[in-house]
């Protein structure tokens, strides 16, 4: 008997349905409890429904780019890849995610039931709509997605002027935050690196003090009380394990609802922190989307300590002996559901 | 009663599975709230699962050392009651106080560590693969190996010098509002280095010195196979309290225990002052793994000591309390087997040091000193003295010593008699009144505590120069280099360094003060220690820029003995009286590392001496008087004795048909050996010879110049 294999489940953030995953929820999950459980959801709140934005003919940046509405899609569709992880292959012994995938994280480890994930993520996403600031992306690694550590300086002596900020570390890309001035300086100052620096266009200074007044609003509207100790250990942006009997539910909920809307994500930790604590056979990236497993390789290069060094011998352990497996890449799917 | 490694795995699963609840004990949410009290059930559990793999995998040749921390999984509660910050010099059986400290820096990842470490895989953070230790950075722990009570003395210097640098406004490495925690097992309380070390503490508390530091007991009743009697710990500290304030743990009340924790760290921060915190705990499956305790112990003791396991009864206290069901406990138990299982399988197939190179590439820290800037100091409190002033060596190292402290605000001295005394040959004249007793410090008389209190300030930026009197009383204190001060580099890969300067005051021929103590004339005890630097200067103008290039090396992390030969410090003549050929100017440059000096008279010469200290002075006399009569022969002084250039040494030597090497040291325990080596294989054209001094003690009186070294022998040989 085999056993079974050590999964890290990772939830992507913002910005991962995009037009190539329009009917990507219809094609995998149509008519699932689930999903007519959020469209009713939705129903009620006289918003558009999953099926109707993710079955749309065509994809309309003003509709499907809505905070509200995007922040659905990503989290009905990787919700439900999460369910159909095949659980007889597969023990799930840690949960991540990047940014918004943290409160896509807290769902699917059980510290929200499904209705006040439906309100909690609206609620979050209606709160930053209006885009408050904004961010930019830049790489700091090298071609081969090792570190440049003469860039990461240069990008970090930018940061500490205060009014840039280090948003999320995002394997082996910074995103940096401020007021729309001050990033429009920092795209002149930072040197130019492929399409980067890069603007992300709608997005707020996530994870940025500039964040304080929509923190307290959600935490006005939020209460603690819609919270539960997460049944598997969750891995937050700090790099912090929350276990199931040891979890203060108050700190959670302080923290999800305020510490990390304004302060640096550090994805690239909670990814090397599961890594390294829980030794997991692979890490389960759900979808929408893709890209954030490149995140991932970049975060696991970075410690080398790994059989990966580079892009290259990366790429080539993931041919063999794959340790990151998408679930919006269907030959990595079939091996996962 | 021999369990196997897998037996002993098991019945610790068993015991939890099968958990007898006993009477009605609960927490108390007002001292530490339940999910805390589960959190440090986790950390317990998490620190015996690991340590019991150890063992399994110690029968696969997997790990290597295998003492574990088994029944002291209450020191949770100290990494808990204690901050992240309060530089740590821990216990081997702390591994629970690890895991702990470590959720309290999220960047840490405790598990990994230690099993890497258990592995001595080469991704083990603190020591590379190197040893099992437990330290950490970012934990501010400095890695501990195993000798036993060498790390109390150096505890007390980093206490010391908290408030210290404070007072000096000096932006240290550790915060001012910080103590030390410093841990060892009962047995350990007898060492005496333990005791000098408890001794200053007291000393320094008693003189309302602040001293900030909390000395953890973790009593086990045991050291390897002998018993400690009952209430002996307490019969040695009772006396002490309350300049050395006393707390007692026996963890029969979990609540009382973590608040009486708390309490004696509250107390040594507040007051700045000593406490002795003695817990009470059990030692469970003997010393380490390979020890069969059942030979030795009764078994109704083990029993008793097992059925005393500090994890069921957190267990059952917290089933009481309802914070966890017996169910959860083994959920909790079954999640983290597994997680360290899967760690320990990833860790083995790690990579471990695989060459030479390698391994020695920590000997010598390659990291800059944790940033110790000065906040307010007046940089210039230093004047260089009239350039046509001429010197004698005890002369410029006092000048020197003004140079360095004026400098450096980290600066600090530390010995005996070196304050208002200005020490026994004046070295240090003057730099008391000058630089006040917070950076000219006398020392209770005892040599480990000198070094110790330097090595443990010197961690958190200060830059000590010690005194010891002389040579023959380094000896008793040399674990505190050999075992600490050195190896601390090696097993922290440079992330922790305590630079230092010694100076010591040694080697022969002095006239006036006799005897073997004040002539000690060997440099073995210093030349076996790797990566250390050895300096002996022969003459004023090298002693001044010799020691502050030692500062400058200490600055960054290297341990520096700096060796006086007495009998030249108030030398003035080379030959004839009132000649001063041995007074020099001061020197205001530094002389690089290592670099010899070579006495030449002409380019004619085909004979060498190679040597150094008071060789170097007596050569150079008998250098002058065959030059009278018409010989040339060329001096090196090497200057530096374990580190000297040897490829321009040996490139230089190749010119010569005859070389001497003249050694003042004994003759078995004399470098003279090592040169030999290194030049006879270097120049198979020459003729190389040694000349030390005789395999004796030295004697009283006039005598004694019958076994060393003279002029007219080094004449004889030179030209018989
Ligand atoms: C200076 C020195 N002498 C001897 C030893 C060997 N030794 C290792 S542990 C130990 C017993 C220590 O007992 P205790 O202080 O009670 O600590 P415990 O192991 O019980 O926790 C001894 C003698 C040593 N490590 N260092
Ligand atoms: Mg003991």
């Amino acid at each position: 008997m085999s056993r079974k294999k050590r999964a890290v489940v990772i939830f992507p953030g913002r910005g991962s349905y995009n037009k190539s995953e329009l009917g990507v929820i219809q094609s995998h999950y149509k008519d699932h409890p689930f999903l007519n459980d959020y469209d009713q959801y939705k129903v009620q709140n006289n918003n558009p429904t999953i099926t109707e934005l993710d079955g749309a003919n065509v994809f309309q940046r003003n509709i499907h780019y809505h905070g509200p509405n995007s922040a659905a899609l990503i989290h009905c569709c990787s919700y439900l890849d999460y369910l159909n992880i095949n659980q007889e292959n597969y023990e799930i012994v840690a949960i991540t995610g990047n940014s918004m995938g943290w409160y896509l994280a807290c769902h699917a480890a059980g510290a929200l039931e499904d209705q006040h994930a439906f309100e909690f993520i609206e609620t979050m996403a209606s709160i930053t709509n209006n885009p408050i600031g904004g961010q930019l992306i830049y790489p700091i690694t090298n071609q081969d997605w090792i570190v440049d550590y003469e860039i990461k300086q240069l990008v970090n002596e930018k940061i500490d002027d205060s009014k840039i900020f280090l948003s999320i570390d995002y394997g082996g890309f910074y995103i940096l935050a401020g007021k729309k001035e001050s990033l429009n300086i920092l795209m002149k100052k930072l040197p130019a690196r492929d399409i980067y620096p890069q603007i992300l266009p709608g997005n707020s200074a996530f994870h940025t003090p500039l964040l304080q007044d929509a923190a307290h609003k959600a935490q006005e509207i939020i209460s603690c009380q819609v919270f539960k100790a997460p049944q598997i250990p969750l891995i937050d942006g700090r790099g912090k394990i929350w276990s199931p009997h040891s979890t203060t539910i108050e700190e959670f909920y302080h923290y999800t609802t305020f510490n990390q809307v304004i302060s640096t994500y550090y994805f690239s930790l909670a990814i090397q922190k599961c890594y390294r604590e829980f030794a997991p056979d692979v890490f389960i990236l759900t979808g929408p989307g893709s890209y954030t497993a490149g995140a991932v390789a970049r975060s696991l290069i970075e410690l080398n300590d790994g059989p990966w060094k580079d892009k290259k011998s990366f790429l080539a352990q993931q041919k063999e002996k794959p340790i990151v497996l998408s679930m919006a890449i269907h030959e990595q799917r079939s091996l996962i559901v | 009663m021999y369990l196997s490694a897998q037996e002993i795995h098991q019945d610790f699963h068993n015991r939890l599975r099968k958990l007898q609840l006993t009477q009605d004990e609960f927490i108390d949410e007002k001292i530490l709230p339940a999910k805390d009290w589960v959190e440090i059930l986790e950390t317990q559990i998490s620190s015996r699962i690991a340590d019991l793999y150890s063992r399994v995998y110690k029968t696969r040749d997997q790990t290597f050392y295998t003492i574990s921390s088994a029944g002291h999984e209450m020191m949770s509660l100290v990494g808990k009651a204690s901050r992240y910050n309060d530089l740590c010099y821990a216990h081997y059986r702390d591994a629970s106080f690890y895991l702990q400290r470590a959720l309290k820096v999220h960047e840490c990842n405790p598990l990994f560590d230690l099993i890497h470490s258990f592995v001595v895989s080469k991704s083990d953070q603190i020591s590379g693969g190197r040893h099992k230790v437990l330290g950490n950075a970012k934990l501010f722990m400095p890695p501990q190996t195993s000798t036993i009570a060498s790390h109390l003395p150096k505890a007390v210097g980093s206490a010391l010098s908290i408030p210290r640098s404070k007072d000096l406004k000096l932006v240290s490495y550790l915060p001012y509002d910080s103590v030390v925690t410093c841990h060892f097992g009962d047995a350990t309380l007898n060492h005496a280095t333990a005791l000098t070390a408890i001794n200053c503490a007291h000393w320094l508390s008693y003189n309302k010195v602040p001293t900030p530091i909390v000395f953890v007991c973790e009593d086990n009743e045991i050291g390897i196979s002998q018993k400690t009697t009952q209430g002996w710990i307490n019969e040695q500290m009772r006396g002490k309290d309350p300049h050395i304030k006393y707390f007692y743990v026996d963890f029969t009340d979990l609540n009382l225990a973590y608040q009486c924790i708390v309490n004696a760290y509250h107390f040594s921060r507040k007051n700045k002052r000593p406490v002795f915190l003695h817990l009470k705990m059990v030692r469970l499956y003997g010393h380490a793994g390979n020890d069969r305790e059942d030979l030795y112990r009764k078994k109704s003791d083990i029993l008793n000591d097992l059925a005393k396991d500090p994890i069921i009864q957190l267990s059952q206290w917290l089933i009481n309390s309802k914070a966890v069901t017996k169910q959860e406990l083994v959920s909790i138990l079954d999640r983290i087997d597994q997680q360290i299982l899967s760690i320990y399988e990833k860790a083995i197939k790690q990579p471990k040091l695989q060459s030479r190179n390698e391994i020695m590439a920590s000997l010598i820290p390659n990291f800059k000193k944790p940033a110790v800037n000065l906040v307010k100091h007046n940089l210039n409190n230093y004047q260089h003295p009239n350039p046509r002033e001429q010197y004698t060596l005890a002369q410029s190292l006092n000048q020197s010593l003004h140079e360095i402290l004026g400098k450096n605000p980290q600066a600090c001295l530390i010995g005996l008699d070196i304050g208002k005394k200005g020490g026994v040959y004046n070295i240090t004249s003057g730099l008391f009144k000058k630089f006040g007793p917070a950076r000219v410090m006398n020392a209770p008389l005892d040599e480990t505590t000198i070094l110790g209190t330097g090595i443990g300030m010197s961690l958190n930026g200060f830059l000590p120069i010690c005194e010891i009197q002389f040579l023959a009383y380094y000896h008793n204190a040399q674990d505190q280099i050999r075992g600490e001060a050195s190896t601390l580099s090696f097993f922290s890969q440079g992330q922790f360094q305590n630079g230092i300067v010694i100076r010591i005051p040694g080697l022969a021929y002095q006239e006036g003060l006799g005897g073997h103590f004040h002539n000690d004339n060997t440099l073995s005890v210093f030349r076996d220690i790797p990566a250390v630097i050895i300096a002996c200067p022969s003459n004023a103008k090298d002693a001044s820029a010799m020691l502050k290039t030692c500062v400058e090396q200490a600055k960054q992390g290297r341990i520096c003995f700096f060796i006086e030969p007495i009998a030249l410090y108030h030398k003035k003549d080379l030959l004839d009286e009132k000649d001063e050929k041995w007074l020099f100017e001061y020197n205001q440059e530094e002389i690089q590392l290592g670099q010899i000096k070579v006495y030449s008279h002409s380019k004619a010469s085909d004979q060498l001496i190679i040597t150094y200290g008071n060789g170097l002075y007596l050569s150079r006399q008998a250098q002058e008087k065959l030059n009278e009569r018409g010989i040339k022969i060329d001096v090196i002084d090497l200057r530096w004795l374990n580190c000297y250039q040897q490829e321009k040494l040996v490139e230089i030597a190749q010119k010569y048909k005859k070389i001497l090497i003249v050694d003042e040291c004994r003759e078995k325990a004399a470098l003279a050996d090592e040169l030999y080596r290194v030049i006879a294989s270097a120049c198979p054209q020459s003729t190389v010879t040694t000349l030390c001094s005789a395999d004796s003690f030295i004697s009283l009186g006039p005598s004694a110049k019958k076994l060393l070294v003279s002029t007219d022998e080094i004449i004889e040989r030179i030209s018989p």
